[in-house]
């Protein structure tokens, strides 16, 4: 059975009944989304959300880091909307998106163990060869940020291992395997108390840039640029911010 | 009946690798191959998967042998231990080494006190995981091989007055040589594939922890013609593997 045209009719009645931008036709509409592993949590209650908001979608997500997203994208993923911690990795599936927006604000922290025992005073501190640094991969975003952020201040380190994403050098530090990592200042709150967070001054820090799109090849793609735009309403910049995402 | 699903079969096997050959960049494979980002991985990738081997045969012929060979309670649940790791995800192996092994856990909590010794972030650590999870195929092959080994051998050499470890070493060991054989080089290709441990314990760093697996993994993010590439060189090592072995494992 051919869906495209069952499709196209389900869109046109969705967007026929729609007057603010949330789809609400009769049938149920399952959304693939792939968010950056940094927005795990968030997301999630946005999922939530947004299922009570527009009764007939759920969404379901994906989490990974961005350029595995991307990736996905390019290669297998029948996905919906795509939502990636940088624009470089956004950039990378250009032409398989529509309708991309920037929806939230992040910046980098060090990561260390609880009550900060090995005295990490800032980004200088990284520089101590004693101390098991651990960084996200250079083609990461949270590694590129990283990489940013210690060129700005001047800092060189030798990391003791590039992971491939950014919950992954969280990981490494809460189990006690590396002494310090730089994370987003977001990624402490799903810490809790099992990492302190050494801050990064402003003029040393950097700003990522959420972006979230529609993807070309999606069944749904008025649902999907409907769950994009529903990104800036009210609703969903509270719980961004609630994450500690400053918002746009 | 049977021909179309077994047809089926054979083509989804085969499927996959064809798709490797045919987008390979073969103009630029040469070049590609050698980058030096590819060689170290390639390098370390072969280093770690030899030190691992000879780490499965030190442990690995002796427990074989006491399997096979000594009558004891609870073999068989030792036996079904050995084998975990072959059924184990090997990602969840890489866990478990990291909640003994790691810089916190069971035992690398006192080797890290003691001996100012962590395992993962090392060499070491990638040896460690891809003795974890080839281990098993070296015990299982080497068991198989001393269990048909004729016993009358053993018992003539110990009746003309060998003691145990020269009739292990003088009868025993030249009797299960093909198994051994046959065992490391498939615990060899083993460790040689071995990503999920190796990532989980210890960490994924170029020239120290990233073996080609990794490489591939990460390399298929932002250059996935390289990935491409060192896929094929894993490949042509399966396939040198596998002939080696023909008429041993395979049939």
């Amino acid at each position: 059975m051919p869906p495209m045209p069952r499709v196209a009719a389900l869109a046109a009645v969705a967007l026929a009944l729609s007057g603010c931008g949330i789809a609400s036709g009769d049938e149920r509409i399952t959304l693939n989304v792939l968010a950056a592993s940094s927005l795990t949590e968030a997301f999630e209650e946005l999922g939530t959300a947004y299922g009570a908001a527009a009764r007939n979608v759920t969404v379901r997500f994906e989490f990974a880091g961005s350029q595995d997203l991307a990736m996905d994208v390019e290669e297998r993923e029948p996905a919906d909307v795509l939502a990636t911690a940088d624009q470089a990795s956004m950039d990378t599936v250009a032409d398989r998106v529509t309708g991309r927006r920037a929806f939230a604000y992040n910046s980098m922290t060090i990561a260390v163990a609880p009550g900060n025992p090995r005295h990490v005073q800032g980004l200088a501190s990284l520089a101590d060869r004693r101390l098991r640094v651990v960084l996200g991969g250079p083609i990461v975003p949270v590694g590129r940020y990283a990489a940013q952020v210690l060129a700005k201040a001047g800092v060189v380190v030798r990391p003791r291992s590039e992971e491939a994403d950014a919950r992954t050098v969280l990981t490494r530090v809460r189990t006690g395997a590396a002494d310090a990592g730089i994370v987003y200042v977001t990624d402490m709150r799903s810490a809790g108390i099992a990492a302190t967070s050494v801050p990064i001054p402003a003029q040393q820090n950097v700003t990522a840039t959420y972006f979230a799109a529609a993807l070309r090849a999606s069944a749904h793609e008025e649902a999907a640029k409907d769950f994009v735009a529903w990104l800036r309403s009210s609703t969903a910049t509270a719980i961004l911010r609630k994450y500690g995402f400053p918002t746009p | 009946m049977l021909v179309l699903p077994a047809l089926i079969g054979l083509a989804f096997l085969v499927l996959p690798l064809l798709g490797l050959l045919v987008r390979a960049p073969w103009s630029t494979l040469g070049t590609r191959l050698a980058r030096p980002e590819i060689l170290d991985a390639l390098r370390l990738s072969l280093l770690s998967a030899t030190l691992a081997t000879l780490l499965c045969l030190l442990l690995g012929v002796p427990l074989a042998w006491v399997l096979a060979r000594i009558d004891f309670p609870g073999r068989r649940l030792v036996r079904a231990l050995v084998t975990v790791p072959l059924v184990l995800p090997p990602v969840v192996g890489g866990v478990a080494l990291l909640l003994a092994l790691g810089r916190n856990g069971l035992v690398g909590h006192w080797l890290d006190r003691w001996f100012g010794l962590t395992l993962p972030f090392t060499t070491a650590g990638v040896v460690l995981a891809e003795a974890f999870v080839a281990l098993p195929f070296l015990v299982i092959s080497v068991e198989g091989a001393v269990r048909a080994a004729d016993l009358r051998y053993e018992d003539a050499a110990a009746t003309l007055g060998a003691s145990r470890w020269t009739t292990f070493r003088r009868v025993t060991l030249p009797l299960i040589a093909p198994g051994v054989g046959a065992g490391a080089v498939l615990c060899w290709a083993r460790a040689l594939g071995e990503f999920g441990a190796t990532i989980t314990f210890a960490g994924n760093l170029p020239g120290r922890t990233q073996t080609m697996p990794l490489a591939v993994y990460l390399a298929l993010e932002n250059d996935p013609q390289a990935a491409i590439v060192l896929s094929l060189v894993l490949l042509a090592v399966s396939v040198v593997v596998l002939a080696g072995l023909r008429g041993r494992w395979v049939s």
